[in-house]
């Protein structure tokens, strides 16, 4: 009987539009369960699985000064059989005979890397340790103008290029580098008696052992030992924390849009319902009268429900599984990095579940709804529903939002953003009611000042009070999410290009050391300036112990500098600047921005820092405000000379020199001090560029799903408003509006909701953009996107077509005919 | 006496299936200018679909409506809306009326697509005859059927429109209604002078109007007036 009403029901015409919306919303919303969980699920799983890979050994050790091995801990894991691996990373610039220069990112390893992992060469070469050899990049062979078998010459050495690297297997664990990659091996760097010690290195130890061996209280062990000696520890269990970081703010943007899209998804099942509701209220109180049970017709819905439910949950995540495995390819060209894609079955059938869970949840206002038609209805011709408040009646809203936070928890892993994400979707609903309540009464309250089409629509609007106030909200909440996904694209953007300023200098020089800096100085020329930098860790704010906190940015290692003035476009906002000549404290001076991001350090606060092995405590004298888009360096720690002076320093130099100046500077450091790396803006920029852009298309690529969901739920939503609006335009053309007039106030009905919702949604979503600028991503500035202005156009091009469909549709078809069906 | 309306031989058939059911076959007639009109029939004889194809709502499939002199076949779409806006006008049997509008803006609705500035006077004016003045801002749904009925009534005449047509105008009301709404209705009619066609299963109707005619087998057939019934 259930299965057969059910059936009967899906193939009735008039309501079957409505359940196929209802299913296509479920499909989507399928789509982005299936999108969403299988890129998190693979790159989870790649991080755990690979994440020895990445890191290069079960664990490593790393610090920017030689590390001590001769200590009983690490001399008791070698001795155990523990595989040991030293590497070093710096920069330097090779040279051919030809007198081509390349600055590169060198890495030298011991000749047992790599320890996981295979490196990946060109034409199936392998690689292998050999004299006086090196491995590098495409990019590296094409700026000096070599390939595969050719000399190059570092810092007087001659090396032969034995292949040409397509992958490092620990590439991403090295970090990020503008220069291209080279591995050479420790035996040849060895032999170098250029002053390669002064240059900006990274020394990493690397372990290798299986459990048995490399036991869990040896890695405890080796964690604390790095701690002790503020060395930086990773575990491959972890996985790389770097790009662990980079994809969590990324999830967690990934996860409040999908806050937003399930929650527009409730919205839109719960909108097709009540208008399935009104379609079926005289067959379901004609199926009581023939003595259907008020639970014959819940479970007719149910099953009816169910089955789309099902059908659109496994049809979307399918596309959204098929759909993330080629996200995932586009991101493992970006990122040269192999994910594998696994469970797509178990995903596909999760999103059959979803499906069927989220559309019952969504439907149980509904389905009380359908239990309380009475069979009277039917014989008195009127509709009779109880509107009082009631708990239970309440409490049929609460699953959903339990269930959405429950699924965004699955993706974020983030309880806050998991809570707030539904919570603030609800806050941002009603807030939208309210503002459209508002406006509409207003209108309303003028209306015999408007003309007839608007006297008409806001009439229409206002009369309809709750179907109005749900459709246009979640037509504003559909371009909330679009919006949200534009002005945070923006906004990335226009944060990390703030980093090059078109007045930079033309050149920048990097790790000079104290004996190169004279002589540099005087080729380069009078617009030479040098920043010294000293490299420290910081350990205490006051009473903070910074190394025992989360903020993996506060623990890593920091420039500072020394000087006793202050340089172009800064300003002391408070305190004095510079040396307290005779005073009893170490002064130190602090960026605005950053005394605040370390926990609102004041005048008169204690810093402790960790400088090559000794503890400097200092006090906050000056709080200064820096332009750090003005592309000079700027530091967040100034000391006075006196005070850092003695500590071994490296210079970070700029230059605004013409072309020729500059082209004969890389060769005369190229030739004469390997180890300064000389930047061009001009590149700079460039790279700059080239990085943000693939950081946008990532966003872009995780947007889609629920931009295209935005987009597809305004449009519907327009055409159900306008599809109401059916009926009493017939009425309307019965009594003499032409087809233009019909279409001319489809086309404004249709503009009004569009622009109205287009910009409270613009201010909403920026709101939105700003909170997430500072809580999630950290950023400092702040810009409107103007991208859409670009979709209200395009959404306003659609109503147009959808107008002009419509009112064509209307005076093509019989009047008499359309009043029948009505 | 001219004719307002005349109908020539007008056919209509529907598919349903495989199956053609005709309606309506080469039916004719005419209707002189302010005379009543009376179509009774059996259900689905066709009463309803000659009134929309005479009142442009639908088109025939041969035969041709002339509404004083003019073929409304012929006319274009615009021109078909201003026909139906000043020539013709209708009393459906569900009202009608638009729900998101008061009365007073449903009976001036005529007036108001043709950009009648006085819409609203003149509506106000129609309301005090059908004695709703009471009711000018209340919403359909909030008027009573015969409420419902009369400001359909007043939204029908009020345009200046030369010819009513009316599908069962009282059969959603109660007797006692019916006969209220009907009287004041023809009153309305003759005081303006009004053609009126009206679409009727109620002989009671029927037997008010000038001309009676019955749809039967696909065609019209005038029906010969009681005396009894002209005299009542």
């Amino acid at each position: 009987m259930i299965p057969l009403l059910a059936l009967t029901a899906l193939l009735f015409k008039r309501t079957t539009s409505l359940l196929l919306l209802a299913g296509v919303s479920i499909t989507i919303g399928g789509f982005l369960f299936g999108v969403v969980f299988s890129f998190t699920q693979s790159v989870n799983t790649y991080l755990i699985e690979e994440g020895r890979v990445l890191v290069g050994g079960d664990a490593v050790i790393s610090s920017p000064y030689p590390i001590n091995k001769n200590t009983p801990l690490l001399i008791s894991l070698k001795e155990k059989g523990i595989t040991t691996l030293d590497s070093r990373s710096f920069q330097g610039v090779f040279s051919t005979k030809t007198g081509t220069t390349s600055q590169a990112e060198i890495r030298a390893v011991g000749d047992e890397y790599p320890l996981y992992g295979k490196v990946l060469l060109r034409d199936d070469v392998n690689f292998s340790y050999e004299s006086s050899s090196l491995y590098a990049e495409g990019l590296f062979l094409e700026r000096l103008g070599v390939s595969v078998g050719d000399v190059v010459s570092f810092a007087g050495k001659d090396f032969i290029i034995r292949g040409e690297i397509l992958k490092e297997p620990d590439s991403i664990a090295t970090g990020i580098s503008f220069a291209p990659k080279v591995i050479v091996f420790l035996d040849d760097i060895a032999t170098i008696t250029a002053p390669l010690s002064e240059s900006r290195t990274r020394y990493r130890m690397l372990f290798k052992g299986d459990e048995n061996l490399f036991t869990a209280s040896d890695r405890a062990n080796l964690k604390a030992y790095a701690t002790e000696n503020k060395l930086r520890f990773d575990d491959a269990t972890d996985g790389p924390n770097s790009l662990l970081e980079g994809f969590s703010s990324l999830e967690d943007f990934i996860a409040i849009l999908l806050a937003v899209a399930l929650f527009l998804v409730v919205i839109n099942i719960g909108a097709n319902l009540s208008y399935l509701l009104a379609k079926y209220r005289k067959t379901i109180a004609l199926l009581k009268i023939h003595g259907a049970t008020e639970n014959m017709v819940r479970n007719t819905f149910l099953f009816l429900l169910g089955i789309v439910g099902v059908f659109g949950g496994l049809c979307g995540s399918l596309l959204g599984v098929y759909g993330g495995k080629y996200a995932l390819l586009y991101v493992q060209e970006l990122y040269t990095i192999n994910v594998i894609q696994e469970g797509e079955v178990y995903v596909v059938l999760l999103g059959g579940l979803f499906g069927l869970v989220f559309i019952v949840l969504s439907a149980l206002p509904f389905l009380r709804l359908v239990s309380q038609v009475k069979p009277k209805e039917l014989l008195l011709n009127t509709v009779s529903l109880k509107q009082s408040l009631s708990l239970r009646k309440v409490l049929l809203y609460v699953p959903i939002p339990l269930f959405v936070s429950a699924v965004l928890y699955g993706v974020s892993n983030n309880l806050l953003i998991a809570s707030l994400g539904v919570i603030v979707c609800g806050v941002i609903f009603l807030l939208f009611m309210m503002i459209v309540y508002g406006v509409l009464y207003m209108l309303y309250s003028i209306r015999g000042r408007l003309s007839f089409l608007l006297r008409s629509i806001i009439s229409f609007l206002y009369l309809r009070k709750a179907e109005t106030l749900v459709s246009s909200s979640a037509i504003m909440t559909a371009f909330l999410l679009v919006f949200l996904v534009l002005a945070v694209e923006k906004n990335i953007e226009t944060n990390l290009r703030q980093n090059i300023a078109t007045t930079a200098p033309s050149l920048y020089l990097i790790d000079i050391t104290k004996s190169q800096l004279q002589e540099i100085k005087s080729f380069v020329g009078e617009t030479f300036k040098e920043y010294p930098i000293v490299r420290g860790r910081l350990l205490f704010v006051d009473e903070r112990d910074i190394l025992k906190e989360d903020n993996r940015e506060l623990r890593r290692e920091f420039n500072l500098t020394y000087r006793d003035t202050l340089i172009e476009g800064e300003k002391v906002t408070e305190g004095i600047f510079g040396d307290n000549k005779g005073g009893t404290v170490i002064p130190v001076s602090l960026d605005k921005d950053f005394a605040r991001e370390i926990g609102g350090a004041t005048l008169g606060s204690t810093i402790v820092l960790f400088i090559q092995g000794i503890e400097l405590r200092a006090t906050v004298t000056s709080i200064r405000e820096v332009d750090s888009r003005s592309g000079i360096p700027f530091f967040y720690f100034v000391f006075p000379k006196s005070v850092l002076e003695k500590y071994p320093a490296t210079f970070f130099g700029t230059a605004e020199v013409s072309v020729e100046k500059r082209r004969s500077i890389e060769s005369y450091i190229a030739t004469n001090f390997p180890n300064i790396i000389p930047i061009v803006t001009s590149s700079l920029i460039a790279i700059v560029t080239e990085t943000v852009e693939t950081v946008v298309q990532v966003v872009t690529l995780l947007s889609i799903p629920s931009v295209a969901l935005g987009l597809f739920l305004i449009i519907v939503m327009i055409f159900q408003n306008m599809y109401e609006r059916r009926s009493d335009v017939l009425i309307l053309r019965a009594f003499g509006m032409s087809r233009r007039r019909v279409t001319l106030l489809f086309v404004i009905e249709g503009s009004f909701l569009v622009l109205l919702s287009g910009f409270i949604s613009y201010a909403v979503a920026h709101m939105l953009a700003y909170i997430l600028n500072v809580t999630l991503f950290s950023f400092t500035l702040f810009s409107f996107a103007t991208a859409p202005f670009i979709v209200v156009i395009a959404v306003l091009v659609c109503v147009l077509v959808i107008a002009t469909l419509l009112a064509y549709s209307l005076a093509k078809s019989s009047l008499k005919t359309l009043l029948n069906e009505k | 006496m001219t004719s307002i309306l005349e109908v020539r031989t007008i056919s209509k058939s529907y598919t349903q299936g495989d199956e053609i059911i005709h309606i309506l076959k080469d039916v004719s007639f005419s209707v002189e200018k302010g005379e009543t009109v009376a179509i009774m029939g059996p259900s689905g004889s066709g009463k309803s679909t000659l009134l929309s194809i005479m009142s442009g709502l639908d088109t025939p499939d041969s035969g041709t409506v002339l509404v004083e002199g003019q073929n409304i076949a012929t006319l274009t779409e615009e021109a078909l809306s201003t026909f139906r806006n000043k020539k013709i006008s209708t009393v459906f049997q569900s009202f009608e009326l638009v729900q998101f509008f008061n009365a007073l803006e449903n009976v001036s609705l005529p007036l108001t697509l043709r950009g009648d500035s006085h819409g609203d006077t003149k509506g106000k004016e129609m309301l005090k005859k059908l004695n709703l003045s009471h009711r000018i801002n209340n919403l359909p749904k909030e008027l009573s059927g015969g409420e419902q009925q009369r400001v359909a009534i007043g939204r029908a005449l009020i345009g200046g429109a030369d010819i009513i047509f009316a599908d069962e105008p009282t059969g959603n009301l109660d007797s006692k209604n019916g006969q209220a709404v009907l009287d004041m209705f023809l009153d309305l009619v003759k005081e303006e002078n009004k053609t009126l066609i009206i679409i009727t299963h109620d002989s009671s109707i029927a037997e008010r109007m000038d001309t009676q005619y019955e749809l039967r087998d696909m065609n019209i057939i005038k029906k010969e007036k009681k005396l009894s019934s002209h005299i009542s």
